[in-house]
């Protein structure tokens, strides 16, 4: 397992050992019920509380705007996404800043788990009872103990979010 | 500073926007009203979503023969410069119903973001959504 540790800025940094042939290196955190894991690659940072900016005429997934050094990023509540209900405001969450190719956006995680590495044939195909805007986006799902960790395809993410709003 | 560089700010429903001032016509009061038919009163924060405090002026924006006023509860003295405003990114633009964001302004040291409206595209919306209507409006 790689490991984390918070700065004293209130940022968050990590380091973890490249994955291998055998193990894919996943970035873990939960959000509400649920647990996700990401590339590691594609955090860019992990920040503390922020003040999110509301936007007007943006559908109710999308939380608003934050000002991370000098970029706008906008804010993506994952749980209102996925039709799971409106995740509780935790204390202790933190802003995950993700980059996909020329994209940056955020996302709400209630616990940061780490960078984990995850034998590759631990991974299996996403599970059928997920809500439909999950199972649509999710590329995969592993166990860690006994936590279903569901694997987001952020490419898939951004277009069938686009796709949804152009379909109202 | 010119009237082309600078930015309004203004607060509606409880929150700071700001606008470019070279898109506006005039500034009137509260009790602004449509002098023709093809002008309407709007009460942004209705139009926005947000729950309308007290009317305190009118952004009024020039659109075909007639104007449109978007009610705001007040305007502050302080002036954004032009140049604060950083682009929409276009993820975001995309994910956007209506395209009346025109950028965003950092302001308290760069603590917060403030959103620049587009207050003539979004008095091109107003007027697509209901062209005969005349009158106020309000949410979408």
């Amino acid at each position: 397992m790689g490991e984390h540790k918070i700065t004293s800025t209130g940022s968050m940094a990590w380091s973890a050992e490249a994955g291998d042939d055998t193990r894919e290196m996943m970035f873990v955190f939960h959000r509400g019920a649920q647990t996700f894991a990401l590339p590691p690659t594609s955090v860019a940072e992990v920040l503390g509380q922020l003040e999110v900016t509301p936007v007007p005429f943006a559908p109710g997934w999308i939380e608003g705007v934050v000002g991370v050094r000098g970029d706008v990023v906008p804010v993506l509540a994952l749980q209102t996404y996925f039709g799971l209900g409106k995740a509780e405001a935790v204390a202790s969450r933190r802003l995950v800043v993700i980059r996909h190719e020329a994209h940056t956006l955020a996302v709400w995680a209630d616990r940061i788990v780490g960078v984990e590495a995850v034998e590759v044939g631990a991974f299996e195909p996403p599970l059928g009872n997920l809500p439909e805007a999950m199972l649509k986006v999710c590329r995969s799902h592993f166990r860690m103990n006994e936590t279903v960790v569901h694997c987001l395809d952020l490419g898939l993410l951004l277009t069938e979010s686009r796709a949804r709003v152009v379909a109202g | 500073m010119g009237r082309e560089d600078y930015l309004i700010e203004f607060r509606c429903g409880g929150r700071s926007f700001a606008a470019e001032a070279r898109g506006l016509r005039s500034i009137a009061g509260a009790h602004w009203r449509p002098a023709t038919k093809a002008s309407r009163r709007v009460v942004l924060a209705e139009l926005l979503g947000l729950t309308a405090g007290p009317a305190g002026r009118t952004l009024v924006v020039a659109r075909g023969q007639g104007n449109i006023g978007f009610v705001v509860e007040s305007i502050s003295k302080r002036q954004i410069e032009r140049q604060a405003i950083r682009p929409v990114p276009e993820l975001l633009q995309g994910w956007l119903r209506v395209p009346a964001l025109a950028g965003l302004a950092y302001y308290a040291g760069g603590e917060g973001v403030m959103q620049v409206l587009d207050l003539p595209r979004l008095a091109e919306w107003v007027e697509a959504q209901a062209p005969e209507e005349t009158g106020e409006k309000g949410q979408p």
